[in-house]
């Protein structure tokens, strides 16, 4: 066997490879770091606007309640980067009437329930909160 | 074997393509792993740009939002820019300039009462770090006070009349009125878009039995009938004036035969009253599961010592006139999804008589019965339930004459007023101050040419609507005053 000392300049090529390696493994992990923010930058907006289309559709929830306090049935509406839905009402009549309200983008889902405790002549909320998963409505 | 290596000096040059070859490859190498550090560090830069874009265009969001709550009007049209002011937030010039990011709030009408909204922040550092965060988002102007015209004065402004039907209950679903009758069509429907003329609806169908309540829900119509052997018909209202016999969905057969006599909805849960009856299984009060539009799924019954003639439901509670004397109003647990049961206290005695429960409304902390007319005892009883349950004087009750039998109930939402539609021709309709409890002052009253059977208010449109013995009448109310009559 050789000993490396009789091969001059092994050990610097075996130094600049290793370090390469790893130097190499550091910027792609770098780049997957930035690649996730960037995905997570996006997801965020995404997460931004399914909120935002929940709140719409509670928005047309509450007014389509005030002209029809019979409304019990939910509705699907769709927009340029995603859709709301509206699911169906929870009680009945003028008090104590639930709104539950879902938006999506992507992947995103954002979901707002709204409790109502007189209809007319003026709406009076309980409580219009974003939840994990709906409760108030069947 | 004998290894022969040749001299570098032999092969003249090599060195130095070789150090220059290795120069050029460590050159690059270097250049991308500097490229891919650079560039994974301007993607996480990127990232944090565009979180905090969208960070600065839900704030331009919600400061429309309490615009809004301060006055819907002040949603002008246009490109804003937002701000505080005096700690409210405001629309200030056409845009707002925080930590590098230009934010607007663009605001565009969609109809009366209707904009959208499109909060935009911008940013740009540098040559490379520049971006657009959009965010859109809708406002309805539902937060208006609504008004409650004066009660006080009273003005019939339309009718429908035909025959002798016996109207019995109404209920509204959109621009539509459905009534049900013991007589003739049995249910009927009108369109109330314009309530100085109501306009009977498909006027083909009948229904064919006797009718006695009906509940709506959705597009859903439930109609309890005198149908020996399908009491509960639930009906297809999606085309109000498309409804025939084809829009049956289903049905449902009590036990007895046609003891169905009272119904309301809360929620999902589809509530029917009916005749006493001491047959083993044949209850007074139903509970159904109305989950599925298409099915009515029997939740539990309730045995009670009258027959239930009326319902009304305020939270997990319903309150039955009956005809039970020793409690005409009584008071059921309906929460949850199992049994039903008796509420705390049971009901209330009316010690003072033995004349029917006959109908009753609940709103908020009031309850209000009314009992069949005997000598000696005044019809309408309002109860203060503000502890929940089963009312418990005092404060209360407090009482009322009615001109007769008292058999439709019912309140504004603001319980200013009490409406009460009595067997009787001579005031088949008083109007009654709530609000001054001590003495219940009848404050308007309505003289019929055949006896009231019901009544139903529309808070859509502040109207009520009185059913007779031949027709259905609609009430208006004078101009409001902004207070109680």
């Amino acid at each position: 066997m050789i000993p490396l000392r009789s091969r001059p300049g092994y050990v610097f090529l075996l130094t600049v490879l290793v370090t390469g390696v790893i130097a190499a493994t550091t910027a792609l992990s770098l780049m997957l770091l930035a690649w996730a923010a960037e995905q997570n930058g996006y997801l965020f907006w995404q997460s931004a606007q399914a909120y935002e289309y929940a709140q719409t559709c509670a928005e047309r929830a509450v007014v389509a309640l005030r002209s029809d306090l019979s409304l019990a049935d939910g509705e699907t509406v769709a927009f340029a980067h995603g859709s709301c839905t509206v699911h169906v009402l929870g009680g009945s009549g003028n008090d104590g009437r639930a709104i539950c309200v879902e938006g999506s983008v992507g992947e995103s889902l954002r979901r707002i329930e709204i409790d109502i405790a007189q209809v007319l002549p003026t709406t009076v909320i309980s409580s219009w909160h974003e939840v994990p998963s709906f409760t108030r409505c069947p | 074997m004998r290894h022969v290596s040749r001299p570098h000096r032999s092969r003249p040059g090599s060195l130095l393509l070789e150090a220059l070859l290795g120069i050029a490859v460590f050159s690059f190498f270097l250049s991308a792993i500097g490229v891919s550090l650079l560039s994974g560090q301007e993607g996480s830069l990127n990232a944090g740009d565009r979180i905090r874009g969208v960070l600065a265009a839900q704030k331009a969001l919600e400061a429309a939002r309490s615009v809004r709550n301060g006055s819907f009007a002040a949603l002008t049209t246009g490109t804003h820019g937002i701000g505080l002011a005096s700690g409210t937030w405001s629309f200030q010039g056409t845009g707002s300039v925080a930590d590098g990011y230009v934010t607007r709030l663009g605001v565009s009408s969609l109809g009366t009462g209707w904009v959208r909204l499109e909060g935009t922040a911008t940013w740009k550092y540098g040559n490379r770090r520049a971006g657009t965060a959009v965010l859109l988002t809708e406002l309805r102007d539902w937060r208006g006070a609504g008004s409650i015209g004066n009660w006080g004065s009273i003005a019939l402004e339309g009718s429908y009349a035909s025959g002798t039907p016996l109207f019995t209950a109404a209920e509204v679903a959109g621009d539509t009125l459905f009534v049900t009758a013991e007589a003739e069509s049995g249910l009927y429907a009108f369109d109330i878009s314009d309530t100085a003329s109501p306009a009977r609806i498909a006027s083909s169908f009948s229904l064919g039995f006797a009718a006695y309540g009906l509940a709506v829900r959705g597009s859903r119509l439930y109609v309890l009938s005198g149908d020996a052997s399908a009491e509960l018909k639930v009906y297809d209202i999606t085309s109000p004036g498309s409804l025939s016999a084809s829009s049956l969905v289903t049905s449902y057969d009590l036990p007895g035969s046609g003891l169905g006599r009272s119904i309301a909805m809360d929620g999902v849960t589809l509530l029917v009253g009916a005749s006493y009856s001491a047959t083993a299984g044949q209850y007074e009060l139903y509970a159904f599961d109305v989950t599925n539009s298409g099915s009515v799924v029997y939740r539990a019954g309730l045995d009670d010592l009258g027959t239930v003639s009326a319902i009304a439901v305020s939270g997990t509670a319903a309150y039955l006139a009956t005809s039970y004397d020793g409690g005409e109003l009584r008071v059921a647990n309906i929460a949850g999804t199992g049994a039903l049961s008796f509420a705390t206290g049971t009901g209330y005695n009316l010690a003072d008589r033995t004349a029917d429960g006959l109908s009753i409304a609940v709103t908020g902390t009031s309850a209000l019965i009314g009992t069949q007319a005997n000598a000696g005892i005044q019809e309408m009883v309002l109860f203060d339930t503000e502890s929940g349950g089963v009312p418990v004087p005092p404060p209360g009750p407090w009482y009322h004459e009615g001109s007769g039998s008292l058999v439709g109930i019912t309140m504004d939402p603001t319980r200013c007023v009490a409406f009460l539609a009595a067997r009787s021709g001579h005031k088949a309709l008083q109007v009654v101050n709530m609000r001054n409890k001590t003495s219940l002052p009848e404050i308007a009253s309505y003289d019929a040419s055949a006896y009231a059977r019901g009544l139903h208010y529309d808070a859509v449109r502040d109207r009520l609507y009185l059913l007779t013995e031949t027709s259905v009448l609609v009430f208006r109310p004078g101009a409001s005053t902004g207070t109680c009559p």
